[in-house]
């Protein structure tokens, strides 16, 4: 109803008989694309999308918490003991990541404009190992949590595929063995695109803070 | 079909990728024969070598300056610090030996009964301090010091502080070649309640020799035992008997 008002005002507002060519030429546009959009939200009548995904690799998780783990406790410089101390002390065995985790809600403001809010998880799990009697000490443990709200550009549109970029800026916290950090996260996806319509699969290729390289999963428009 | 996809979809989750590739290195018998050779060659070997090389720079000290010119080892190598301390850099291609010395000499001879040199810095890389050919460097702690104890006995002491403490007695020089008997004795602490004691067990023998290109090497010939504990109570042990020809090791592991 609110589209067919703003289309009525416009035949009103704007004279018909106007004998500027140029701005004939721009009413036509603006006609056209406005039709482009009604055509578009009547063939795609989804106004949200919830999707839950996975993948990308966290390099910079891996770097703040994992690989800087002994400096952020002992200081900038710090060199693992030598001698006697180096032969028998504990030491770290090998650290894995679960990978980034999750979950995002979009809302699609206009027929190539998406805002959406994601929710990123990463686990991280090692151990502590004494050298001498190759026994467990304990396990070291921590996850990082990502909230990045993003803006979503589709620049292709076709029956059951769109085709994206996007990019994003958040905030999120993480923790791995006692280290606690909070840090800024940016994001953007080169490329994404999505095969469904209610229902749909999609994958993309990121880079940025949160995860370099391709990410995939599941998402519900409505 | 729609299950299959989300099965495949959610199938990474049980994975996990690999951050950090740390392996763990256990104590083994390997481990425990590198820790007591390194210990070997820091309170045994390289001590005999910064004497050798002290009492070389001391010589050297006491020509004149155009006998000085002659002298292929320390002239040029040779920085004069001020106020009795020098700082030598010297690397011998004969015997492929880099050896790093700054010391205080105080203006003394070390071949004066009593004198003391304090060796700020004395490093040396080469490869035959424990019969590995393997290149390595080893240092002093910083501020060790060379004594002359006796001149008629030609024995010096090298006091590394909590390190070790070597005493050693020069026999006479077989034309260039030393040969030397060292007693030396020593501790190691940790944080962790590990403590290492080690040292010759009578006297060890080093002595000079030569190779065919007419490079310097030394023969070693003594016990050097290492006993580690766990809280005082005996927990690991290696035990090196070293002949001219090789090195016998015996380990706990």
């Amino acid at each position: 109803m609110k589209r067919i008002l703003i289309l009525l005002s416009l035949c009103v507002v704007i004279p018909l008989n106007a004998q500027d060519k140029i701005s004939d030429r721009i009413l036509q546009n603006k006609m056209e694309k406005l039709q482009r959009e009604f055509k578009f939200w009547e063939e795609w009548p989804y106004k949200f999308e919830v999707r839950l995904g996975y993948g990308g690799y966290a390099l910079m998780d891996e770097t703040n918490f994992i690989h800087d783990w002994n400096e952020n406790v002992y200081g900038p410089g710090y060199d693992r003991p030598s001698g006697l101390e180096g032969l028998y002390a504990p030491q770290d065995g090998p650290v894995y990541m679960t990978g980034q985790i999750f979950g995002e809600f979009s809302w699609h403001a206009k027929r190539r404009f998406t805002l959406s809010a994601g929710l990123y998880f990463n686990g991280f799990h090692g151990s502590l190992v004494d050298p001498d009697t190759e026994q467990l000490i304990r396990k070291r443990r921590g996850m990082s949590a990502t909230i990045i709200p993003s803006a979503r550009f589709y620049w292709a549109n076709f029956n059951y595929c769109r085709l994206y970029s996007e990019v994003g800026i958040g905030v999120g916290v993480g923790t791995f063995d006692g280290v606690t950090e909070v840090f800024p996260a940016f994001q953007m996806t080169g490329i994404g695109i999505t095969a469904g319509r209610e229902v749909f699969f999609f994958a993309e290729y990121s880079f940025g803070t949160l995860c370099m390289g391709g990410k995939i999963g599941l998402g519900y428009r409505f | 079909m729609k299950k299959l996809f989300v099965f495949m979809a959610f199938l990474p989750l049980a994975a996990g990728c690999i951050a950090e590739y740390s392996e763990v290195s256990p104590v083994t018998a390997q481990k425990l024969q590198s820790y007591s050779k390194k210990v070997m060659s820091e309170t045994v070997a390289i001590p005999v070598e910064a004497v050798e090389f002290a009492i070389a720079f001391d010589a050297y000290l006491q020509l004149s300056d155009l006998e000085k010119e002659s002298d292929y080892r320390f002239f040029g190598n040779c920085t004069d610090m001020g106020q009795g301390v020098y700082d030598i850099s010297y690397h011998s291609t004969r015997e492929y030996r880099y050896t790093y010395m700054r010391v205080d000499t105080k203006g003394l001879s070390i071949r004066e009964e009593g004198v003391t040199w304090k060796l700020l810095l004395f490093e040396m890389t080469g490869n035959d301090f424990d019969y590995s050919r393997l290149d390595f460097t080893f240092s002093l702690p910083e501020d060790s010091e060379i004594t002359m104890l006796s001149a008629a006995d030609s024995t010096w002491a090298v006091d590394m502080g909590e390190k070790a403490v070597a005493k050693m007695k020069m026999h006479p020089k077989r034309g260039e070649l030393y040969e030397w008997s060292v007693e030396s004795r020593g501790k190691e602490d940790t944080t962790i309640g590990m403590t290492a004691e080690y040292g010759t067990v009578g006297s060890f023998t080093i002595r000079e020799r030569y190779l065919e290109s007419k490079e310097k090497t030394n023969v070693y010939d003594g016990i050097f035992n290492l006993d580690i504990y766990r809280e005082g109570v005996p927990h690991d042990y290696c035990h090196m008997t070293f002949t001219p020809y090789t090195v016998d090791i015996k380990t706990s592991r």
